[in-house]
């Protein structure tokens, strides 16, 4: 070590942030006792690492006894306290404190509606560091904003969906995390990754890698993916640190459901119209040896259809096909006879994508939230809904996660994907509790199903799951 | 630019090659980007949704799809769009779908959707359907074509051209190029655009004059290979297209799979003219003026050396300062409110000992002291406020010469 100082140059040791990136000036290419990740960079003639490693080197070099000039950390303790308090129930306390035990950096697993938000409340009061929340919607956004505002009395900042206003408490997307994180890697202590499951794929992990932030805190329902990158959330955010399922906290902290099941029947033309369209897609599937169910399934089919006037006549029929069978009339009817039916209550319908959206927007003028909808048209709806000037919502997938309306207590599941995750997530919606104590809430799913084609297969995979058993 | 999905591409081994238009595709491929623009201009004043469904509806052959929705595309991209109806959407939607859920809650009967519209349509003074048409106007497919900067088709097709190397790219974790240019101009055009993008390079002088060997990357390039930097390096192709003769060597993640793939681009100034432009920023050339309005021992002008600094890469000097007696010369390289680190950077080789007299000026929003530099260093920071004063970066010059030997170069 010794040598190591008698190298250094005049200017010392310095840690600088640099997109993503930590530089640590100063030090020579051989110094030992770094950690692993560290490497020299004949680009700029300096040691690097990831910006993750950052709480590690710093370790590392008080470990050395190296003095250094931090210019990498950029984050400050929080002014002010959380304003508002509220009685976290014992799951919550039990998370937080597994989380502060395993050196807070890891993931806690909650079902929907449990009340994650509240131990990442308590986790940033905790550490009172700025602290980037990273959510995968703009919907969620504006409820963290919200929510943490009415914490922390403070000012948020905003980044994403046309927004960029960085304050110590600050939230974003996946999406702008991976663009920005460049940038504001150096601003945070805490990182709170919302639905963490996203994470691990390849450009969100970048952004989580580009960020130096020493404690980290992923919270979902559920972490497994289908495809098997879960695990490299430890070395992201940590390990799970905390978990509780659906069935553990039914009746006393979420709603009591029940799941309800309806197929319904294509009439004569449409059965015939049906039937012939799969006939001409599945019999190019078969000529072209190709898989729906293999993961390469889907892209081949797109690939290879693009190729001939056959296989763009077999794609078009596979659109077809789908779209008979998740916007059948009786389906739609059915519909109708669900909104008269529950039009006391707070009904969300869940759709595959948003042109049934706005297709059932027009038919029953209900109000729809898509990717499309201005984050300020998003909390409009969202509010008249929650006050009862709207009683039921059109959505695709930007609400299947997270969303914060305690008042739903009806879904309909119009068409979906064979995913139990949205599944599961979409039943979360109307599970959650308001604040009143002992408050005895029911909730209804409803899944529309056509009979006899492909969707009964894709609804019996995406329910296979114990919340629906 | 087009997106990697809309490149025809031909892979040998670990080779990708872009395909190119043959001269027997040439007529076909002309005659699909005039009707990509004729169909754009046909369309002003009207929807996006029409334009896109008329473009659908487009004969093509499956071999040409490629080829015709890359021209579609790019012709697209010089469209701008507006909401074209006089009823807001927004406060539209608001109104009937209060409405309506009165209404739903408060009959017990079947649901009334024409009589509920027929009503706000006649408080509104406008017909049903113009209710309709408003309610979801804002919609992306719904917005007006308003107005297009469309090339010819000739131009199309070369615009075409370039955007299927960028978009290759796209997919790009290491670029590799030999750049020779004929005048400084087109190298400091190179190293401004990799510093604007905050690219890293190693550099290499080439023998015998023929240029430099570059390898250009991102920081985060050392620890995983990604395409995270693959749009800047794209979008410097240009500037490198533009030097008198070049080489592009790129390492690729191709594919859904990231398949490894390697790809080459050769050529000479075959980019668009002005890529390269010899132009001094704005505020530099307004400190030229300055200086010439000065009188001075020192002779200044746009400087033409690029400077090999271990550790840093390329210093492309800005302006040159030459004595007039002593022929001495020193050198400013205006770092602005670039980057903080990349001060520190100069710092810490000026500190270790610099074989160039360098003066840089540095935008105090990067905060930075110029006594951070001793009196005996063999560079000077000049710090300004808003613009830079001319008295002040000759008295550093000055300073900066003062410390070394005369040299000529």
């Amino acid at each position: 070590m010794e040598d190591n100082q008698a190298e250094l140059p005049a200017l010392g040791v310095t840690l600088r942030f640099l997109a993503g990136t930590l530089e640590i000036a100063g030090l020579p290419a051989q110094t030992a006792g770094l950690p692993a990740g560290c490497a020299w960079d004949e680009r700029s003639a300096c040691l690097r690492a990831p910006a993750c490693r950052y709480a590690e080197v710093v370790l590392a070099l008080r470990g050395l006894r190296i003095p250094y000039l931090d210019e990498a950390r950029r984050y400050d303790t929080l002014a002010t306290p959380a304003l508002v308090h509220r009685e976290p129930r014992p799951y919550q306390t039990g998370a937080l404190s597994a989380w502060k035990s395993a050196g807070c950096r890891g993931v806690v697993v909650l079902p929907t509606g449990a009340g994650k938000t509240l131990v990442a409340h308590l986790a940033i009061d905790d550490r009172k560091r700025s602290t980037l929340v990273v959510t995968p919607t703009l919907d969620l956004v504006r409820q963290w904003h919200d929510g943490l505002r009415a914490t922390f009395g403070t000012k948020i900042g905003l980044v994403g969906g046309g927004d960029y206003d960085v304050q110590p408490l600050t939230v974003t997307t996946y999406d702008s995390a991976y663009l920005h994180m460049e940038h504001l890697g150096c601003r945070f202590g805490l990182v709170v990754f919302d639905e963490c499951h996203h994470l691990p794929g390849e450009s969100y992990a970048l952004g989580a890698r580009f960020c130096l932030a020493p404690f980290r805190l992923g919270l979902t329902a559920t972490p497994e993916r289908t495809d098997g990158r879960d695990p490299i959330l430890d070395d992201l955010v940590g390990p799970v640190v905390y978990r509780k399922d659906i069935v553990e906290l039914a009746g006393e902290y979420l709603a009591n459901y029940e799941t309800v099941r309806v197929s319904v029947d294509l009439t004569p033309d449409e059965r015939a119209e049906y039937d012939g369209e799969r006939a001409i897609y599945r019999q190019f599937l078969a000529d072209n040896g190709i898989s729906m169910a293999s993961p390469r399934g889907f892209s081949d089919f797109i690939i290879r259809s693009s190729r001939t006037e056959e296989g763009q006549r077999a794609f078009a029929a596979y659109r077809r096909q789908r779209e008979i069978a998740f916007t059948a009339p009786a389906k739609l009817d059915y519909v109708e006879r669900l909104l008269h039916q529950h039009r006391a209550d707070r009904t969300i319908v869940f759709t595959q994508d948003n042109a049934t959206v706005y297709l059932l927007s027009r038919r029953f003028l209900i109000p729809a939230i898509t990717h499309h909808t201005r984050v300020s048209e998003r909390s409009a709806i969202l509010q008249g809904f929650t006050q009862g000037d709207f009683t039921a919502i059109a959505t695709s997938k930007v609400l299947n996660e997270g969303v914060d309306i305690p008042e739903a207590n009806v879904a309909i599941v119009m068409s979906g994907s064979g995913s139990v995750r949205e599944h599961v997530q979409r039943l979360g919606r109307i599970l959650r509790k308001g604040q009143a104590k002992g408050e005895d809430k029911r909730a209804v799913l409803y899944e529309l199903v056509t009979g006899g084609t492909s969707e009964s297969m894709t609804s019996m995979r995406r329910r296979d799951h114990v919340a629906y058993r | 630019m087009l997106t990697a999905d809309l490149v025809h591409v031909r892979r040998r081994g670990d080779l990708l090659h872009v395909v190119s238009l043959s001269p027997l595709e040439r007529p076909r491929a002309h005659e699909l980007a005039a009707s990509a623009l004729a169909l754009v201009r046909a369309h002003m004043g009207l929807p996006r949704g029409a334009l896109l469904e008329a473009w659908g509806q487009v004969a093509t052959a499956p071999s040409e799809n490629l080829l015709a929705r890359g021209l579609f595309k790019l012709a697209l991209d010089t469209c701008e769009f507006d909401e074209g109806v006089a009823i807001d959407p927004v406060e539209l939607r608001r109104e009937i779908f209060t409405k309506s859920a009165n209404l739903r809650r408060s009959t017990a009967g079947a649901f009334a959707r024409a009589s509920l519209l027929q009503d706000i349509a006649q408080a509104r003074g406008v017909e049903v359907d113009a209710i309709e048409e408003a309610l979801y106007a804002d919609l992306p497919t719904a917005h007006i074509l308003r107005k297009a900067d469309l090339p010819s088709p000739e131009g199309l097709l070369s615009i075409h051209e370039l955007a299927q190397h960028q978009a290759v790219l796209l997919r790009a974790v290491r670029l590799r190029a030999r750049i020779f240019c004929a005048n400084a101009a087109g190298y400091r055009a190179i190293f401004r655009k990799l510093k604007f993008h905050r690219l890293l390079y190693t550099l290499e002088k080439l023998s015998r004059n023929a240029g430099y060997a570059i390898a250009i990357d991102g920081p985060f390039s050392m620890f995983e290979q990604t395409t995270k930097y693959g749009l800047k390096l794209a979008l410097a192709l240009p500037t490198l297209m533009a030097c008198d003769a070049w080489d592009v060597a790129a390492d690729l993640r191709w594919g859904k799979d990231r398949r490894p793939l390697r790809y080459h681009l050769r050529g000479g100034a075959t980019a668009p003219a002005g890529e390269a432009s010899t132009q001094l920023p704005d505020e530099v050339d307004a400190l030229l003026a300055d200086l010439h309005a000065l009188e001075s021992p020192w002779q200044a002008s746009p400087a033409e050396a690029i400077l090999d600094l271990p550790g840093l890469g390329a210093c492309v000097p800005d302006l040159v300062f030459v004595h007039r007696d002593s022929g001495q010369r020193v050198y400013l390289e205006v770092l602005g409110f670039w980057s903080r680190a990349a001060v520190w950077k100069r710092v810490e080789m000026a500190a270790a000992g610099l074989p160039y007299p360098i003066v840089f000026a540095v935008s105090k929003h990067l905060r930075v002291s110029e006594e951070v530099l001793g009196h005996d260093a063999p560079a000077a920071l000049y710090v300004y406020a808003r613009t830079m004063n001319a008295r002040a970066v000759l008295a550093r010059v000055e300073a900066v010469a003062g410390r070394h030997a005369p040299t000529r170069k």
